[in-house]
């Protein structure tokens, strides 16, 4: 009966693949698939994300700092040394590996609040070096000449979040896997047990760092100008935690349907702002009292929302939820049969 | 010799929760500490096991200084614990918690291996058919069986065991009590215990280890011991002695 179960599972994974590989060739419209490429970049981010933050426990808010760098590395690399695209991608992911042990390291000897916030300011950190850098392009930022179009970006992405979710799983039927979680469970009780808790942590951090380096990447060629403002946004650190816990941290599934969900709300919010907006005026004083009100705004009030109800009613989020009510039905069905 | 402990100090702040503490544990000599509340036996065992580096003094270890070493490298080296409150991984299954230990502090890297390794070890402990319970859902009982369980997966040569038999009933304890000898005989585990269960002491030790206030205040056989004015002294009171 399990293996039925895990044949049908995979068979569903293969199925979708296979539709989401084909989507772009059904001809659809380009801000759908940037819809579809904003959904990959935030789920291969977030279950990357949660290698660290769900696994090992440690809530990082400053992964958008991979994001960034790994934008960089790949933009210079392609644009000074003339590498090919994919190298420079692929190397944005080694050195944002790299730049996650030398940051890790020392943050990760602090707990709980003290490492959400120096892991928080690494973000304004490193935007204040890559302002100040001559040859990065300072405030004005690099232009990439390159001409990859959407689909292509597409694919590109939806094979990251592919991957980052192999990884992810991998991990999880791992020893490393269980090294990382027993980090979360009680780490002075995994020191007695033989795991060194500073070096798993570490790698924990460093694995975590690796696709959101070539996310941002791939990012570089798909926007075609980066500038330190527009890559490392604290907000972004935010929403991938959000977008996790939305989902759930346990398994590598957590994050991926909470990061799908929420990335399309707000993407249909803003495509359908217009609308959305029109309505909310007809309310009464509205415009009195936002008179600035855009579907950015709409997003920000909506999220800040959704990470209140969930704190509340769902710590566990959507995974945590659903398995309480598998729970409460097996429950049921055992106590109906005494 | 075992393990040595050489005039160990440990300051908390002003406070001196350990002061010049010195002693050797012999291979296969079952030895409890026993002492008053506060007197100072699991911050002993934290020292033993690296979790607080002593301020002074320093802890050899089957030859090897073991001094500052962090707890892992001290739980790889062969020294097992058990917590006061039972310290679990609450959201793993019993056998995962059993299984993570024998990888990392059993060298066991091969998760099929390392699965029937845990469950022999649950099996032990009379625990094999809540392997798939999760931690937090045993009672506390079982709990402690599971720390046992968990602390034997690291193949220590030292066993510390931070009252183990605390909270257990009659039957419970002389259940323990066996397994205790078990483990001394059949698998050759040198056992270090923390102990409040007098009657359980003086059954099972071959040398007891009095600590008050932090000193060691009498050393030998429990019947000794048990007659020593210092620490009667120390359980009842100055007006007793
Ligand atoms: N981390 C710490 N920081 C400050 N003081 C501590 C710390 N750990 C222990 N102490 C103090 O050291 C003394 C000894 O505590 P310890 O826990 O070793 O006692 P114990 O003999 O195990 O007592 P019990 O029988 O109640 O378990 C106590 O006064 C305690 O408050
Ligand atoms: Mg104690």
């Amino acid at each position: 009966m399990e293996t039925e179960k895990f044949k049908l599972k995979i068979t569903f994974l293969c199925v979708l693949l296979v539709v989401l590989v084909s989507v772009p060739y059904f001809g659809i419209p380009e801000y759908a698939l940037s819809v579809f490429i904003a959904v990959f970049i935030y789920c291969s981010l977030c279950v990357s994300w949660n290698v660290v933050g769900g696994y090992t426990g440690y809530l990082s808010f400053g992964h958008a700092a991979f994001f960034g760098f790994g934008a960089y590395v790949s933009a210079l690399l392609y644009t000074h040394t003339g590498m090919p695209p994919y190298g420079a991608i692929l190397l944005a992911g080694i050195f944002s590996s790299i730049l996650a042990t030398g940051i890790g390291y020392p943050c990760l000897k602090v707990k709980g609040p003290y490492f959400a916030v120096v892991t928080f300011a690494t973000v304004p950190m490193l935007k204040i070096m890559f302002e100040n850098l001559e040859f990065t392009g300072g405030v004005q930022g690099i232009f990439i000449k390159s001409s990859f179009n959407t689909p292509t970006i597409y694919l590109m992405t939806l094979c990251l979040m592919v991957l980052s979710a192999l990884m992810a799983v991998l991990i999880e039927k791992s020893a490393i896997g269980i090294g990382f979680t027993s980090i979360r469970e009680d780490e002075d009780a995994a020191e007695t047990i033989g795991i060194n808790t500073s070096k798993i942590k570490t790698l924990a951090f460093a694995l975590s760092a690796f696709f959101p380096g070539m996310v941002g990447g791939v990012f570089s060629f798909y926007k075609l100008y980066i500038n330190p403002s527009t890559v490392f946004s604290e907000e972004m650190s935010i929403l991938i935690v959000l977008f996790s816990l939305f989902g759930g941290t346990m398994r590598w599934i957590g994050p991926i349907i909470g990061a799908s969900i929420l990335v399309t709300i707000d993407r249909v919010l803003h495509i359908y702002s217009g609308i959305i907006i029109d309505w909310l005026e007809y309310l009464p004083y509205f415009k009195k009292v936002f008179p600035y009100f855009s579907s950015g705004i709409l997003a920000s009030v909506l999220f800040g929302l959704i990470l209140i109800l969930v704190i509340i009613f769902m710590p566990k989020g959507i995974l945590g939820w659903l398995e309480k009510i598998e729970l409460e039905r097996l429950k049921k069905r055992t106590s109906g049969r005494d | 010799m075992l393990l040595e402990v050489r005039s160990v100090t440990k300051k908390f702040g002003g406070l001196i929760a350990i002061s010049n503490f010195s002693f050797v544990l012999e291979k296969g000599i079952m030895t409890s500490l026993i002492g008053p509340n506060g007197a100072g036996k699991t911050t002993l065992f934290n020292i033993i096991n690296g979790i607080y580096p002593p301020t002074s003094g320093s802890i050899i270890f089957d030859g090897k200084d073991i001094t500052g070493l962090k707890p892992n490298k001290i739980a790889r080296s062969g020294i097992g614990r058990t917590f006061q409150t039972p310290r679990l991984f609450n959201e793993f299954t019993t056998l995962k918690n059993v299984i993570s230990a024998a990888i990392y502090g059993g060298g066991i890297r091969d998760i099929r291996e390392a699965k029937k390794r845990g469950i022999e070890l649950l099996d032990f402990v009379g625990l094999e058919k809540k392997k798939d319970v999760l931690a937090k859902n045993l009672l506390a009982t079982e709990k402690k069986y599971l720390e046992l369980a968990r602390a034997l997966a690291i193949r220590p040569k030292l066993l510390l065991l931070d009252e183990l038999f605390a909270g257990l009933g009659e039957s419970d304890t002389s259940n323990a009590i066996n397994l205790l000898f078990k483990i001394k005989n059949d698998m050759g585990i040198t056992i270090f215990m923390i102990e409040h269960n007098i009657k359980a002491v003086m059954k099972i030790s071959e040398k007891v280890i009095v600590i008050h206030h932090g000193e060691k205040i009498a050393e030998g056989v429990p019947k000794d011991v048990a007659q020593n004015p210092e620490v009667i002294k120390a359980y009842l009171g100055e007006e007793y002695a």
